[in-house]
């Protein structure tokens, strides 16, 4: 830490306490999958992992600092994690080229109609709720 | 597999190293097209690298192989979407049932119309599969596709463009809210996932937050929800 270029690494926690909340993710996906598996649930495993992990800061009452800022991290660069998956495309030309019009017209409505009757019944749940 | 003899370390480094390279370039162009959504770093990494790849001749497969380690962070980078779900929860508890309510039947609206009017459509099964989960945050939409089996690729551009597609209707749904910040951003969490909740954000912190815990409860109702219809349909 002599050479801590301190602009940089302002804020970035100690990398002890960043290891320990690597491991607590790993642990609790690995947790959700274990129960997933156990339950027979069709759900992820990971999705399961971030319902308990919630439950447990829940729990807990308080955020890890560490967690927090690694949380942040991952949420800022989530995007770089699926460009793997979505370079895949490369392979899915011809059903692009196929159903590309309809699936562009699928798409751009249902999320359309998915926005709007969340704005209208939380606007209307909201008056009848007081 | 071209690269299996350069050794799967060898082939890991390039291929995580050329999508490292490309997102770091896609973050460029999008601060320098002052984030407009049609420059999302997402999009432009991904169609650099279909073009160096198509150019090279390399076969997806293989660049798959090397850029695994990526993918597989998926895992964790879901868990830790619990933090924000954590950290709202305070804020949202007096607005429990008007949230929970609206977002449910968003939620329920992004399946069950993709799905219906892809059907209307003549969308091929395989293709329907993959654009169940459209509106959930990339992350969770690949577990689920993966359980239905659909084409994971095609579901992660089908959740880019329904990100695109939110992003460009924003305006519409804060006309549609008359300006109440927490339901325009909720609505654009639920609709639009990471995209809506990165716009809401930039709109005001209010509407951020709520798109945030409409981002991870909306993944987390789908996964819930979608494997169970889908064996309903008979789909496994």
């Amino acid at each position: 830490m002599r050479h801590r270029s301190a602009a940089a690494l302002a804020g970035v926690p100690p990398i002890s306490a960043l290891l320990r909340e690597c491991l607590r993710l790993l642990l609790f996906q690995a947790a959700g999958t274990a129960l997933v598996m156990l339950s027979q649930l069709a759900v992820p495993g990971p999705v399961a992992g971030m319902l308990l992990l919630a439950g447990w800061l829940g729990w807990r009452g308080e955020l890890p600092p560490a967690l927090a800022w690694l949380s942040g991290l991952v949420q800022r660069h989530l995007a770089l994690l699926f460009i793997p998956a979505g370079v895949g495309l490369m392979t899915q030309r011809e059903r692009l080229a196929s159903e590309g019009v309809a699936l562009v017209a699928v798409l751009s409505i249902s999320t359309l109609l998915a926005m709007l009757t969340t704005v209208w019944c939380y606007r209307r749940l909201r008056a009848a709720t007081g | 597999m071209a690269g299996v003899e350069l050794g799967w370390p060898l082939l890991a480094l390039a291929a995580c190293g050329a999508t490292l390279l490309a997102y770091a370039l896609g973050r460029r162009l999008y601060r320098w097209r002052r984030g407009s959504p049609w420059w999302h770093p997402a999009f432009v990494a991904i169609g650099l690298l279909i073009a160096a790849l198509l150019a090279a001749g390399i076969p997806y497969d293989t660049y798959f192989a090397g850029a695994y380690p990526l993918h597989a962070l998926l895992g964790p980078a879901t868990v830790a979407l619990g933090v924000p779900l954590f950290q709202e929860a305070r804020s949202i508890r007096r607005i429990f049932w008007p949230l929970a309510g609206a977002l449910l039947a968003g939620a329920f609206v992004a399946a069950a119309s993709a799905l219906a009017l892809g059907w209307l459509l003549g969308l091929s099964e395989v293709t329907l599969r993959s654009i169940a989960s459209k509106s959930v945050t990339t992350p969770i939409a690949i577990a689920i596709t993966t359980q239905l089996r659909g084409d994971v690729a095609l579901a992660a551009g089908a959740v880019l463009f329904t990100g695109l597609v939110g992003c460009l209707l924003a305006p519409l749904v804060w006309r549609a809210a008359g300006q109440d910040g927490a339901a325009a951003g909720l609505a654009l969490g639920v609709g639009a996932h990471g995209f809506g909740t990165a716009l809401a954000f930039e709109r005001d912190v209010r509407a951020g937050a709520l798109a945030a815990v409409g981002l991870s409860l909306t993944g987390a109702a789908t996964a819930l929800v979608l494997p169970q219809v889908a064996h309903l349909l008979h789909w496994h």
